[in-house]
């Protein structure tokens, strides 16, 4: 049985099976469900490639230089290091950040209450790179014979975990949807045992009266495919509407779960891919069983 | 057509029927009678081909069954009008589409086909039951459906199982000689009943014989009627 056979039906197939059984109901449920958890496994998938995607751009362009020495030789060694910087190749801009615009990012872990001013804050320079980027290690070693109380901070540290954690999530998001199509392929395989077995009159009359167990099989996979079909759509839809209804800026800087643009296409493939799980998974298991039976 | 050679069929350890040969050729008109729970169901789904023996080997057109694929056997069976003795029908389908489905297994059934079958539903009394749906029909009613379906495909050999077992006798005698104008035109009939009445008025109509089955053993009760 070809796809384009099952899409065209046998005719009078459709019809020989019972339709209001309690396992078509019960396949387009489960595939609704799943087909739900599906689309939202997909927008957690690309909200966390979002994620990683803005975090890296804004982690590459920059670096950050800390003068660590106190007193007078801070001053100096600030100096010092910005003409370091102005003559490194690769470098677009440095910037000494103000000491109240330092005490404005310290003041969300610290509270207003505390005495900056009497801390042992190093001083910050704030750095943006040009496209191609400079020689962090050359700069490291001049920046260690010129200013040795600087230290600079190229955020490859930072960097490199992220987007380790980010293939990470993407392959457990992955992983989910693998299960996910894993698990309505049992139910499905189930579905086919269970409508089998809910119609074994069906099957004994439609064999005493010479049906192929193709046709046979045709016509319960037709129906247990086109329920599965019809259950993905209502379960993407709703996961949609869902999706719709959560605002489309995240919180705390997060990007938001909602799909944004070309993104919401990627959920558009789920009924189709349920109903292709559905109608592969149905086919075989029906066709083992009928010539299991008698 | 049917040949059965010396089968054996047991279910749960009693025996059911035991080192049975038959044969079934153009032609041939044959009665099986026996008590019930004798085989005569068994030994007409052996001829059906719906299941295979413990022991012997049954033949259909031919073929060793054991070597039929399911859709050998399929084929088969679109060459049999068969009549089993719980007539069985899809209850959701109307009557008519249910007689249709010889017909419909294969393909689209047509204009042609349709009219067919409402003659032969005529004929058997059922004209004015079409949309009806089997679980609202009699007993005697599904019998004269099930004969009506076995029969429109015009099948190269019956095989019917107490088919006038809910009949009154006038409905009997009717498809009785149904049967036998069948059998006239060459159509072999296995026909399984207890009615000695049926069989005896069947006696000036057909040059049929009589088997019976008894004890796991099949025997005939004499070259005719």
């Amino acid at each position: 049985m070809s796809l384009a056979d099952f899409l065209r039906g046998a005719p009078g197939a459709g019809r020989v099976v019972p339709s209001a059984g309690l396992t078509t109901r019960l396949v387009a449920f489960g595939t609704a469900a799943m087909a739900f958890l599906a689309v939202f496994a997909i927008a957690l998938a690309v909200m966390l490639i979002r994620l990683g995607d803005s975090w890296q751009v804004d982690l590459a362009g920059t670096a950050t230089l800390r003068i660590t020495s106190a007193g007078e030789a801070r001053e100096a060694d600030t100096e010092t290091a910005m003409e370091v910087l102005r003559t490194t190749p690769g470098i677009e801009t440095a910037r000494v950040v103000p000491p109240l615009e330092q005490q404005a990012l310290l003041e969300p872990w610290f509270g207003k209450d505390m005495p900056f001013d009497t801390l042992p804050l190093p001083r910050l320079i704030e750095i943006e790179t040009t496209p191609e980027g400079f020689d962090a290690r050359a700069l490291g070693l001049r920046l260690a014979g010129e200013v040795p109380a600087a230290r600079l901070d190229d955020h490859d540290r930072w960097r490199a975990p992220l987007a380790r954690a980010q293939a990470r999530m993407t392959g457990l998001t992955l992983a989910a949807l693998a299960l996910i199509a894993g698990t309505l392929a049992a139910v499905k395989a189930l579905a086919a045992r269970a409508a089998l077995a809910e119609n074994a009159q069906v099957i004994d009359v439609l064999r005493l009266v010479g049906a192929r167990d193709t046709w046979i099989a045709r016509a319960f996979v037709r129906r247990i495919t086109l329920q599965a079909a019809a259950g993905a759509v209502l379960g993407v839809a709703a996961a949609a509407a869902l999706l719709a209804l959560i605002p489309g800026t995240g919180a705390a800087g997060l990007p938001a779960l909602r799909p944004q643009g070309l993104a919401w296409a990627m959920v558009l493939p789920v009924p189709v891919l349920a109903a292709a799980v559905a109608w592969f998974t149905t086919r075989r298991s029906a066709l083992r069983l009928l010539k299991g039976r008698p | 057509m049917i040949d059965l050679s010396q089968v054996t069929v047991g279910f749960g350890g009693r025996m059911v029927l035991a080192d049975v040969t038959f044969s079934l050729q153009p032609g041939d008109f044959f009665f099986l009678t026996g008590p019930s729970g004798a085989g005569k169901t068994t030994l007409l789904r052996l001829c059906a081909g719906a299941m295979t023996p413990a022991e012997g080997e049954v033949r259909l057109f031919g073929r060793p069954l054991s070597e039929m694929t399911s859709d050998a056997r399929a084929g088969a069976r679109r060459r049999m009008g068969i009549v089993y003795q719980d007539t069985q029908f899809l209850d959701h389908l109307p009557l008519e589409e249910n007689i249709l489905l010889p017909f419909t297994v294969r393909g689209p059934v047509d204009a042609e086909m349709r009219a067919q079958a409402q003659d032969l539903m005529t004929w058997v009394g059922l004209g004015g039951h079409r949309a009806a749906l089997p679980p609202t029909l009699s007993g005697g009613e599904r019998q004269r459906a099930a004969l009506a379906r076995a029969l429109l495909p015009a099948p190269e050999l019956v095989l019917a199982d107490e088919p006038t077992g809910n009949l009154d006798w006038e409905m009997s005698l009717k498809l009785l000689t149904l049967l036998i104008e069948l059998n006239r035109l060459g159509t072999p009939v296995l026909m399984a009943t207890h009615d000695l009445a049926l069989i005896r008025a069947a006696k000036p109509m057909v040059n049929a014989r009589v088997l019976r089955l008894k004890d796991g053993k099949l025997t005939q009760a004499g070259a005719a009627l």
